[in-house]
């Protein structure tokens, strides 16, 4: 079946929130209480011609739809402006910090997946008996579970008591690296869990009730086959579906748990960058940070549409 | 596609279980009820109990320094040991609580207020208010929420106000999208027609009549609001952007627990324990209250 008009449907209904997003991230640097050019010269090297070339350079000397235009038009090449302290383009910093991010973000879905699938899946079939309410139990104590904190003690735990695992970095080669991150991913797909596993075991609790599942145990299907061939499906769709609602706030996770294992990415940039008053950084790292997001659920989408072809654009 | 905030309003049983008003069930007990809300409501009086009395209580004053005792671990003379310049960690803990749970009110009270209005205004008058209010909710949740928080502080400077304008900007829309949602359906009842035909205002049939039916999701989703909240401003304290030392918050105190993490464990561990706990009594609470509000079947 062909699902390109619905992906092109889906890219242009994108525009108007893509459009949003830019005057999101350009308006917030002019939150900066004051004149930017202080807050960022701190007070030594503050002398009016200082000032002056900053505001220039930041185009602050321009009424503020210029202004807009000329950070849209500059998006458009690529330019995101230049970090103040690295003297550098902040495309070319943000391109160094890509790969530990996503690779990060994929090793901490990985093990989500490997988590809630089966937690899921176990209380959903046992609802209301020991074992869901052991797992909603265990849950109920990650809700409120600051990553930070949850990070720390596996740290205390795994990495300095027991040395299973590194305390920080982010290792040299694919399998140093997978060794390095395991704890990081572990620590977001933790944090996680809770929401994603409520979130699954309501929608297999619902499918265990669908007429198929009936009509597949009354022709004296084996349950494992059942669960398999006629419950899994829907569970996979459900978890795709689960998982691009809480992309935010896997990203949130990331960038502290980032700071946390000290994972060169993009959470770690733009913590250094806050640190610095890097304003130019912070900035485009929290368009990037929304593009990424805007990408996942794109992708979700189209995901979705290909594990269930009822889906259509309305 | 929002981050947490989003996926948070669902009861922890499934649809319809402790709630169901069978004739048996009505007679139990409230706690076999519905034990979520009476542990919950309970956690919540102990925690909020403990945080107005305990300072008038504890042994030592938080900010006081006794650098002859750094470091200790949890001894009789201090229950849960003393940081690096030798403060009390109980005390510091129970006095941390009203600034933590301080940072949980002001984080949800306002974002509810704002949103509950706009979304009451969004669903029932619907047009232009509506398309407007909904293209800034979906420009909003293509951010990460911790990201953009944090892009706002940063911009703004640290500090507790700040986050309190951080998190009025951002959360908002989630309470706009529930009470929008609960709208929609609402202003099709008979009984706002009949206020209508009576001649009520639209501002009174907005308060008096609809308000009391829409806005219970959105206060069930205030509770699950209030753990994250805690926890934001826990991590944003944590990464020197929310309270300011010497102040007493527990995500400072887990920060300044780090360095110690190898030797001294207690430091970083317990005031991390009293988030938890927050996040269990409150989410207990939410789930309970939820079953409590679903109307019967």
């Amino acid at each position: 079946m062909n699902r390109l008009p619905y992906v092109g449907k889906r890219l242009l209904q994108m525009i108007p929130v893509l459009i949003g997003i830019t005057i999101v991230t350009f308006l917030v640097v002019r939150l900066i209480p004051g004149n930017p050019a202080l807050v960022m010269l701190g007070p030594k090297k503050a002398t009016p011609e200082n000032i002056a070339a900053i505001n220039h350079h930041l185009g602050l000397d321009r009424p503020l739809p210029v202004q807009y235009l000329v950070f849209l038009g500059n998006l458009v090449h690529g330019d995101l402006g230049s970090s103040f302290f690295f003297q550098e383009s902040v495309l070319q910093l943000v391109w160094e910090k890509v790969p530990a991010t996503l690779f990060l973000l994929l090793y901490a879905t990985v093990l989500s997946v490997l988590l809630m699938l089966p937690m899921g899946l176990l209380a959903a079939l046992n609802k209301d008996r020991l074992p869901d309410q052991v797992i909603r139990a265990t849950f109920l104590f990650g809700l409120g579970m600051p990553s930070f904190w949850l990070g720390l003690v596996l740290i205390l735990a795994l990495s300095v008591n027991l040395h299973l695992f590194p305390v920080s970095g982010y290792g040299t080669n694919p399998p140093d690296q997978i060794w390095h991150l395991f704890l990081p991913a572990l620590t977001i797909a933790i944090s996680l869990a809770p929401i994603l596993v409520r979130s699954l075991r309501n929608s297999l609790i619902d499918t265990l009730r669908l007429d198929h599942v009936l009509m597949a145990r009354a022709k004296g299907l084996r349950e494992r086959r059942v669960l398999v061939r006629h419950v899994m499906r829907n569970a996979l769709i459900s978890t795709v579906t689960i998982l691009g609602i809480n992309i935010g706030f896997l990203i949130g996770s990331t960038v502290v748990i980032e700071n946390i294992f000290a994972v060169p990415g993009l959470g770690y940039l733009m913590l250094t960058a806050i640190s610095t008053r890097d304003y130019p950084i912070v900035q485009g790292l929290t368009l990037i940070f929304a593009l990424l997001v805007i990408a996942v659920n794109l992708l979700t989408d189209i995901t979705y549409s290909l594990l269930d072809p009822r889906v259509t654009y309305d | 596609m929002t981050s947490a905030a989003g996926a948070a309003p669902q009861p922890l049983a499934g649809p319809a279980r402790s709630s169901e008003a069978t004739p048996i069930r009505r007679r139990l007990p409230l706690w076999r009820r519905n034990p979520s809300l009476v542990l919950g409501s309970l956690l919540i009086a102990l925690i909020v109990g403990a945080s107005l009395i305990g300072p008038l209580l504890m042994p030592y004053d938080p900010d006081a320094q006794d650098l002859l005792h750094t470091l200790q671990g949890p001894t009789v003379n201090h229950l849960l040991g003393t940081d690096s310049l030798g403060r009390d960690i109980l005390s510091r803990m129970l006095s941390a609580g009203r600034v933590d749970l301080q940072i949980g009110f002001f984080c949800v009270s306002f974002p509810f207020v704002i949103g509950s209005l706009l979304g009451c205004l969004a669903g029932y008058y619907g047009g232009l208010l509506d398309t407007i209010i909904m293209r800034v909710i979906d420009i909003v949740v293509a951010f990460p929420f911790f990201v953009l928080i944090l892009a706002i502080v940063a911009m703004l400077g640290p500090g507790l106000v700040n986050l309190y304008i951080a998190v009025g900007l951002v959360s908002w829309i989630s309470y706009a999208r529930i009470v929008r949602g609960e709208m929609l359906v609402a202003r099709q009842s008979e009984f706002v027609l009949a206020a209508k035909v009576i001649g009520y205002h639209d501002a009174r049939i907005i308060a008096r009549h609809l308000l009391p039916n829409v806005i219970t999701p959105a206060i069930v989703f205030s509770m699950s609001d209030f753990v994250l909240d805690i926890a934001l401003g826990a991590s944003l304290s944590f990464f020197g952007l929310g309270v300011q030392p010497p102040t007493p918050e527990w995500g400072l105190m887990v920060s300044d627990g780090r360095v110690f993490l190898t030797t001294n464990w207690w430091i970083a561990t317990f005031p991390g324990l009293a988030i938890v706990l927050v996040g269990v009594a409150f989410s207990l609470f939410g789930d309970g209250l939820a079953d409590a509000l679903r109307p019967p079947s």
